[in-house]
């Protein structure tokens, strides 16, 4: 049986956290917390509020109700820009890149805004590392758009790691990669990890979970469903009738 | 498409345009009708540094109709100020007339730059339309529809009038570039693709797209003044103009947008184009001007700027 230790320092503290629209209600009291150096799987079937948890985090969208905590620093209210450059960097459930830049640019773009004092010379230099380190040297003055699914994504992760997050909020990295690109993708998570960085990723891929997750949590309807490691979690009673449903009785 | 082709076509267009600006006075000055090509020259740079100013805040993905408003207030203010009630001289007129139309637009971004696309469109439409109406019926301060005569300032001599738009095109042109190599660019790109997103990785949309809002309306508004003062008359039509405006949305996107050399060579093809077809074509040449821009913009979206880079792509491929 796996073994994994919580006790570490939490760096993100989500408290009873709520978002309703209109009578729906697609995040509806949710509390978790991520440890330093960890990656927390988020999993749940379509539908079950884990991109409005993103955007609550990320302060796309207003809460209706809850408290985040980011470290010891209450960010409920906190602008978007605010929140990038105190330490949270994400990427989008369907691709956001900027296609009007060159690959370098995006990242160029995220080095620049994500610090709150970095000269463009710096940023520069920065995106150049970042471009070498995922593989995108060979693309970087081209579009974003001409890029291949794959590297699109390793762009995505690029932006977001160049502004220098604490967090990583990565939202369905692992969707339509083949194996090889997957694995690949898993070994950059796992390394951005150990340098620090703690990682929240929402996948609906579950080997990519089970080879890279410390934890995991499972949502569904907007509530928190259960959570552990990955074994405990698709063990769970509650988890295989949220994905398969219940077993009729005879 | 290569970001190096983008940047070698702007320099092939600034040396060799700039050479030809800098030199067609000597170049017509033996010629017959001097005098109206350096009025067609001062035509063009007014036009093409508008379609600038305006393609500075068309970077950020805003459309604005308020310019028209900021050359017609740049104008009139300078002109109360100094002709009207002469309680200043011209130079303080104008810096005065420049803070006042700058503190306006600051104002004007706040309200309005949190609305997207049409909307924004339609607010800072409406904003030049109540800004005309204000100038004619305000005709106590404004003289209204009779207009204000002014003097023309370096002494009418057409080849100064020429250098001195060329001069401040050049002034426009080079902020244009510093914003093109400063976190600015990164900052506009990334709001005018997706505020969202630009929000998430650092960027605060609203204090950049105020910041070059005033800006551009600040440039809109020297312009003004600068009309005003070498056309020796305003009034209410001709300074809050919304042709002024449309025209410079049209040079920008004939040019190719987001670029400094775009509407350059916009404003001198638009221009151009309006004063032969005005020549050749006896009625109803704005018919033929209107179909023209149809034509461009239906055949060629990115530009003539974007032609030439797909273009030289292409040479440079094959």
């Amino acid at each position: 049986m796996e073994s994994y230790s919580r006790e570490k320092e939490i760096v993100l503290k989500i408290d009873k956290i709520s978002k309703h629209f209109g009578g729906l209600k697609a995040v509806d009291g949710i509390s978790f917390d991520l440890r330093n150096k960890e990656i927390l799987a988020v999993i749940g079937p379509n539908g079950a509020g884990k991109t409005t948890t993103f955007n609550l985090i990320s302060g796309v969208l207003p809460l209706t109700s809850g408290q985040i905590y980011f470290k010891d620093t209450e960010i409920t209210n906190i602008q978007p820009n605010k929140r990038c450059k105190m330490g949270i960097g994400r990427t989008f459930q369907i691709m956001q890149l900027f296609d009007d830049m060159s690959v370098l640019d995006n990242i160029t773009t995220g080095a620049i805004f994500g610090h709150a004092n970095r000269s463009l010379k710096e940023a520069k230099k920065k995106a150049e590392e970042i471009c070498e380190r995922l593989h995108l040297t060979e693309y970087k003055d081209y579009d974003s758009s001409e890029l291949p699914l794959a590297h699109r994504k390793r762009l995505e992760i690029a932006r977001a790691y160049a502004t220098g997050p604490e967090i990583l909020l990565l939202d369905e990295i692992m969707e339509g990669l083949n194996m090889v690109e997957a694995k690949e993708m898993v070994d950059l998570i796992k390394s951005i990890r150990d340098e620090g960085i703690s990682v929240i990723s929402i996948d609906h891929v579950m080997h990519t979970v089970k080879e890279m997750a410390d934890w995991v949590i499972v949502v569904n309807y907007g509530q928190m469903l259960t959570q552990g490691t990955y074994n405990e979690v698709v063990n769970s009673p509650e988890v295989i009738e949220a994905y398969l449903g219940k077993e009729e009785e005879d | 498409m290569k970001i190096e082709t983008k940047k070698q076509t702007e320099k092939i267009f600034m040396i060799g345009g700039g050479a030809l600006i800098l030199l067609f006075p000597l170049l017509a000055s033996g010629l017959q009708g001097t005098s109206y090509f350096l009025t067609i020259g001062k035509h063009i740079f007014l036009y093409a540094t508008f379609a600038l100013a305006w393609d500075m805040l068309a970077r950020t993905g805003q459309v604005s109709f308020a310019h028209p408003a900021f050359f017609g207030l740049g104008a009139y203010f300078s002109a109360i100020l100094f002709k009207k009630y002469a309680v200043m001289g011209l130079i303080p007129s104008m810096i005065v007339s420049l803070i006042l139309c700058m503190a306006i637009a600051f104002a004007l971004g706040i309200v309005t730059l949190r609305l997207k696309g049409l909307y924004f469109a339609i607010a800072t439409l409406a904003f030049t339309l109540v800004m005309q109406t204000v100038a004619t019926q305000l005709d106590g301060v404004t003289n209204g529809t009779a207009g204000i005569t002014l003097p023309v300032i370096l002494g009418q001599n057409d080849y100064a009038i020429y250098y001195f738009f060329v001069i401040f095109m050049g002034a426009i042109i080079f902020l244009s570039e510093y914003v093109q190599r400063s976190k600015y660019h990164y900052s506009f790109t990334a709001i005018r693709s997706n505020e969202e997103v630009a929000k998430v990785v650092g960027i605060d949309i609203v204090k950049d797209k105020v910041l070059i809002f005033t800006v551009s309306s600040g440039i809109a508004a020297l312009l003004g003044m600068f009309y005003a003062y070498t056309s020796n008359f305003i009034d209410p039509a001709s300074t809050f103009n919304l042709e002024i405006g449309t025209m410079g949305l049209a040079i920008a996107v004939l040019g190719g947008l987001y670029s400094t050399i775009g509407p350059i060579i916009g404003g001198f093809i638009l221009v151009v184009l309006q004063e032969v077809l005005s020549n050749i074509v006896d009625t109803g040449y704005m018919l033929v001007y209107g179909l023209v821009i149809i034509l461009v913009i239906l055949f060629l979206p990115k530009g003539v700027v974007g032609l030439w880079n797909h273009i030289a792509e292409k040479k440079k491929s094959s």
